[in-house]
């Protein structure tokens, strides 16, 4: 093989293998050759215009021989053989066809756009219709804006336009361009092209419905392919000391022959859960709340993705391997590792947040083995089990970290059980833990001649809260970069007005990761520098999408973040009412969604397709939102973003305060906009709960009010059918313990009602007659007429 | 073993839990109980007394502070894994039964018998049996309830009962000296108490085991017992919370003592579940089997000093599930006098003379994990 570093051709020929779909749906004559010929040649064309130079010419020449040779059915060895298992055992996602090839209409391939899959999720039985009438994507780039919902049967771009973007910027693709940046490429152009489409052969339907993405296909068949090339065996070499089970040319012969091999476990899924969640943002004092909570937060966040990548980095396995991270979990796609490792994995993590947090953040992990088979739609449409296919071992890895936290710190509990800390008074101001015993702490400054000490760690909190702040308003991210924190300096005793500097790698709570586990100073798991969104929404590569939206107040000396007591004073303007609001919204049978929406084609692509779109809305389009939008009150606009102040946002929920005026007003645009991202599938719905409190509330009671709100929400049932048990329940809007349903209740919307009528006869026929009512009396009508009536009294006062 | 009953003044109020006055749990540790006891102990017998009989008081067991509905006595639900997730039940989701938090004392017989079919019929008893989403009681308990409770619905899922309700009430902080009002970290001049409010028909209890035959010790200690009903708990009277109407000490109910009586066939289970908080010995740890952590410390009430905080120390919680021969510890943790400024308070005569206790030697019930093949 000589200088060829083979792992990285593997890598990007797998990413890129079916780079030449796009190519050729683009094309004038896309009939003219295979795909495959079309991306060999594409990439053969960049390669010569300095497209990767810093890849030496056999790596290269191996890309192009797995981009050429991938549907080669005589190659059945070596890196080819195994990108090419990979793409078969990742098109183990495809649907077929459903209806009479007579009476369905076939379009040419690059006019079969990407159905949502929200259109397809808890829908049941596919039906004939379902590709003709869903919604589906148009060919524009990724965008954290509401640029990439879509309401459209028929969208109108084609693919010369989204490939003539794509042509421009792979131009800058020249030079040390890493793994991720061509990831990002990838999931920047590909996440609306189709993977598969229909087409009509004697006289019936072949192909596949177009709902998975090029970009999920080529992401999973990345995954598989390092899996197996780990555990590939050539001459009786091992390439990794961790991979429980291996492969020869054998194995994969057999395999493509579909002999033995299909149901041995060789791979693992790998999940990770990281509890304690609500105890470490929360726990802590009003007074200081705006200055640190979202670095609590967003630390618990980034920690997600810290692990997911700690644990690839030790597995050797690419980003693509990652199926999701957010909301506090991650899963994982691995070669079959033994439960032994996976417990050194999860002590090793657990013993530096002990060192750091004690017993307030633990991360539990866990891995059951996933054979080839599971990999496929199930083909046993008669089974009584609700949970199929990729989606059953989802189900069960979850299920095993539960067991798992029950077991917490089990390899520690000799030591665990003595006393601690010394029955000091002397105690941080914010989480209240005592100080170490040589510990000096930081001084927090409230104003130029006021102070109280922290600790290092909420010191860490306070300063990742305004390097966040920073990032935003310079839409980057750069690690190593030191920013002042004016409200900091090292010690109590020092009153001068020196600001005290950190980077985000100098943080405390991030330096004793690093010191460690060493992730971010690994380019395959972290660059140097992001940019976030631009204000349109455009993503910029090298991109990263953080959910950061702070409210800035600028005057002569500094920008700050408003407090509490500035966002109250913002609604007392507005209403009179000096009130902050606090938002919950959280997806309603989020597990359901996961384990039986996708039905028996839940395979491995539509499971991180789903909960990586479900993550996008809540991580990229919220805080696009807030940043960029307006709210009306009494004929006048205001910003969002100078009312509110986003805690957290991702996975499925996401936790605002704010002016309270500002936060009801969001809450309803939120729902919404969701309502649109999930293409009006009456099925996927999202409750919320809210409370308005005084500025000086505590805020954890307050967060636990508005999840308490939440619930009753959660609770709420307008209809039940007991011996069907058929309802409508859930998603509904909770506010002063009153919850109100969204679409019955609250708002009317009709384009949601179109697919909502249908939902509603399969429950209850009678119950389609309430969109008449709904349309006459809702929440968002009254309002709206309340404020006209009293202009109207407003006037008439006037007038007398 | 006995029971001790409380019945609360009618409209009495409670605060549990440590540090942040705004924060309140569901259950008044058996940690705390034990502090309790043992403060009404040293009221009534003077600290000499209690430093002569401190080793017997140390091997008490106690539950923590549960409730009771009636003769309906509902216990924590066990730290298991089969309480968290489901076998492919259908029309019943895992939050369902996560939610649930107690267990009726019949209810968890039943289902040490096998009667309560927890793997196969899950959802007939969260639909029937299950208060509010999260008590299970037994089938022959429903109808008291309907009854106690005036329900009318089929499925006790429908009913909402209010056994426990919680209240938030604002406080002034005042100088009595300067007869202003005074702010409390930086809240202004408000700060909020978060209570709970029991229903009529609802009392707590809890279990307590003398593990001792000195008659004269045993008399002290329900005296000890006795004196809450003046002391009161989970409360300060100068804001009206933690007033029992009566305190009574009974011998154990019919259930418990089918479950707990020495000559039990149910003493051969091999685990046990905790009715209160655990601190493992160190010959206790291979014990330990599925469990929840849960973090003490607060502040020392004593009559020698000013308020201080005590040392941390991590403990199981109630419900977690140990082997059969695990016995639990009694730990000090009053603080150390090892800092300048502690030596300094030393100065101004606030030293603290006597140990801390906690109490980690909790009733244990018998468990039975192996009935759905789970367990080691």
């Amino acid at each position: 093989m000589g200088n060829c570093n083979e792992y990285t051709a593997l890598k990007i020929g797998a990413l890129l293998h079916d780079i030449g779909k796009f190519i050729q749906r683009a094309s004038d004559k896309p009939k003219s050759k295979g795909h495959d010929k079309f991306g060999y040649e594409f990439l053969k064309e960049k390669f010569k215009n300095g497209f990767l130079n810093h890849l030496d010419e056999k790596t290269k020449d191996k890309i192009l021989e797995i981009v050429k040779e991938h549907h080669n059915q005589k190659i059945k060895d070596d890196l080819i053989g195994i990108v090419r298992l990979a793409d078969w055992l990742s098109s183990g996602e495809r649907r077929e066809p459903k209806g009479d090839p007579e009476n369905v209409e076939v379009l040419n391939t690059e006019e079969q756009k990407l159905l949502s899959i929200f259109e397809t999720v808890c829908i049941g039985e596919l039906t004939e219709n379902l590709y003709k009438n869903g919604f589906k994507y148009s060919l524009k780039p990724l965008n954290v804006s509401d640029a990439i919902f879509t309401d459209k049967p028929y969208p109108n771009e084609n693919y010369k336009e989204l490939f003539s973007k794509f042509e421009d910027e792979i131009k800058d693709f020249k030079g040390d361009v890493s793994f991720e940046e061509l990831y990002q490429l990838m999931q920047k152009y590909t996440w609306c092209i189709p993977s598969v489409t229909m087409w009509k052969k004697a006289g019936s339907l072949k192909g596949g419905l177009p709902d998975v993405s090029l970009f999920d296909h080529s992401k999973t068949t990345c995954a598989i392919a390092c899996c197996l090339y780990q555990m590939y065996v050539k001459e009786n070499k091992k390439k990794n000391k961790y991979a429980k089970e291996y492969i020869d040319d054998k194995t994969l012969e057999k395999l493509f022959n579909n002999d033995n091999g299909w149901n041995k476990e060789i791979f693992s899924l790998i999940h990770g859960d990281l509890s304690g969640i609500q105890d470490f943002v929360f726990t802590i004092t009003t007074k200081y709340a705006t200055k640190s909570l979202k670095g609590r937060s967003f630390y618990l966040d980034f920690l997600t993705e810290y692990f997911a990548k700690y644990i690839c980095k030790e597995l050797n396995l690419p980003i693509t391997n990652i199926l999701f991270y957010g909301g506090g979990h991650f899963y994982i796609l691995s070669y079959k590792v033994d439960e032994n490792l996976i417990n050194k994995l999860e002590k090793e993590i657990n013993e530096v947040l002990f060192n750091m947090f004690r017993t307030k953040i633990y991360i539990t992990i866990a891995e059951v083995g996933v054979t080839p088979n599971d990999f496929k739609k199930s083909e046993d449409k008669e089974s009584k089990e609700k949970t199929w296919g990729f989606a059953k071992k989802w189900k069960e890895v979850s299920e095993k970290t539960v067991e798992k936290k029950l077991r917490r710190f089990e390899y520690k509990l000799e030591g665990l059980f003595e006393p601690y800390n010394r029955g000091s008074e002397n105690r941080c101001v914010i989480c209240r833990n005592e100080f170490d015993k040589n510990e000096k702490g930081y001084a927090i400054r409230e104003n130029e001649s006021k102070s109280e000490r922290i600790c290092d760690y909420c010191a860490s909190f306070v300063a990742l809260t305004d390097i966040l702040k920073n990032f935003q308003m310079e839409k980057t991210i750069k690690f190593n970069k030191a920013y002042p924190i004016i409200h900091l300096t090292k010690n109590k005793d020092n009153l001068s007005l020196q600001r005290e500097e950190f980077s985000f790698l100098t943080v405390k709570a991030i330096e004793k990761l690093e010191s460690k586990f060493r992730v971010l100073s690994d380019e395959n798991y972290f660059l140097k520098e992001y940019k976030l969104p631009h204000d349109s929404g455009e993503l910029i590569i090298p991109y990263k999408i953080w959910a950061i939206a702070f409210p800035i107040i600028e005057n002569e000396t500094e920008k700050r973040i408003l407090d509490f007591d500035g966002l109250a004073e913002k609604a007392f303007e507005r209403t009179g009412t000096r009130k902050i609001g606090i938002l919950k919204m959280d997806v309603d049978n989020l597990g359901e969604i996961f384990t039986t929406g996708l039905g028996n084609d839940a395979t491995i692509s539509r499971m991180s397709t789903l909960s990586s779109m479900l993550t996008l809305f809540f991580t990229g389009y919220i805080p696009h939102l807030i940043k960029n939008e307006e709210f009306e009150v009494n004929g006048k606009k205001y910003k969002f973003k100078d009312n509110i102040y986003l805690v957290y946002a991702g996975g499925d929920d996401t936790l605002i305060v704010g002016a309270w005026d500002a936060v009801w007003e969001l809450a309803k645009r939120i729902r919404g906009d969701f309502k649109k991202f999930v293409c009006y599938n009456p099925y996927i719905t999202l409750s919320a709960g809210i409370v308005f409190v005084n500025p000086k509330f505590e805020f954890k009671k307050a967060v636990n009010m508005a999840e308490e709100e939440l619930e009753n929400g959660k609770n709420y049932i307008i209809y039940e059918d007991e011996e069907t048990e058929k309802k409508v329940d859930k998603n509904a809007l909770t506010v002063f313990n009153c919850p109100m349903n969204w679409d019955l209740e609250v708002e009317y919307n009709e384009y949601c009602w179109t697919k909502l009528k249908s939902y509603l006869e399969g429950i209850n026929k009678e119950m389609v007659e309430l969109e008449s009512l709904v349309k006459k009396f809702n929440e968002d009508d009254l309002e709206k007429n309340l404020k006209k009536q009293l202009k109207r009294q407003i006037r008439k006062e006037s007038y007398i | 073993m006995k029971m001790v009953v409380l019945k609360p003044k009618i409209n009495s109020k409670f605060h549990f839990g440590e540090g942040s006055l705004e924060r309140n749990s569901k259950i008044f540790h058996s940690n705390s109980l034990f502090s309790a006891i043992v403060n009404n102990y040293i009221k009534l017998y003077g600290r000499e007394d209690l430093e002569k009989n401190i080793e017997k008081i140390k091997n008490i067991r106690l539950s923590s502070l549960l409730y009771k509905i009636k003769n309906i006595y509902l216990i924590p639900k066990p730290e298991h894994p089969e309480f968290y997730k489901l076998k492919g039940n259908p029309g019943i989701k895992p939050k369902d039964i996560k939610k649930i938090q107690f267990f009726s004392i019949k209810a968890y017989k039943e289902l040490l018998d096998n009667e309560l079919d927890w793997k196969n019929k899950i959802k007939h008893i969260v639909d029937y049996q299950t208060i509010n989403k999260s008590i299970v009681i037994s089938e022959k308990e429903i109808e008291e309830i309907k009854r106690i409770f005036g329900i009318k619905a089929e499925k006790l899922k429908h009913a909402k009962i209010s056994l426990i309700s919680k209240h938030l009430e604002q406080k002034v902080a005042i100088d009595r000296l300067k007869d202003i009002t005074l702010e409390k970290d930086d809240k202004g001049q408000l700060y909020n108490i978060e209570f709970i409010k029991l229903n009529e028909n609802v009392e707590f209890y809890f279990l307590i085991d003398y593990n001792n035959e000195d008659k004269e010790f045993i008399k002290k200690l329900e005296a000890s017992i006795k004196l809450i009903e003046d002391e009161g708990l989970g409360g300060k009277r100068s804001i009206g919370a933690g007033f029992f109407e009566k305190v009574e000490i009974v011998d154990l109910p019919e259930d418990f003592n089918e479950i707990l009586d020495e000559n039990s066939k149910y003493n051969n289970l091999e685990y046990k579940m905790l009715l209160g908080v655990g601190i493992p010995n160190k010959d206790d740890i291979k014990n330990i089997e599925y469990y929840k952590l849960i973090e003490i410390g607060g502040y020392i009430y004593s009559l020698e000093c000013l308020t201080k905080p005590k040392r941390n120390i991590l403990a199981l919680t109630e419900g977690s599930i140990v082997k059969n021969d695990f016995i639990g510890d009694v730990k000090d943790i009053s603080p150390q006098n090892d800092d300048d400024e502690q030596n300094k308070n030393n100065e101004n005569n606030n030293k603290l003379n006597h140990k801390v206790y906690t109490h980690g030697k909790p009733i244990l019930l018998p468990f039975n994990p192996k009935r759905d093949n789970y367990g080691s």
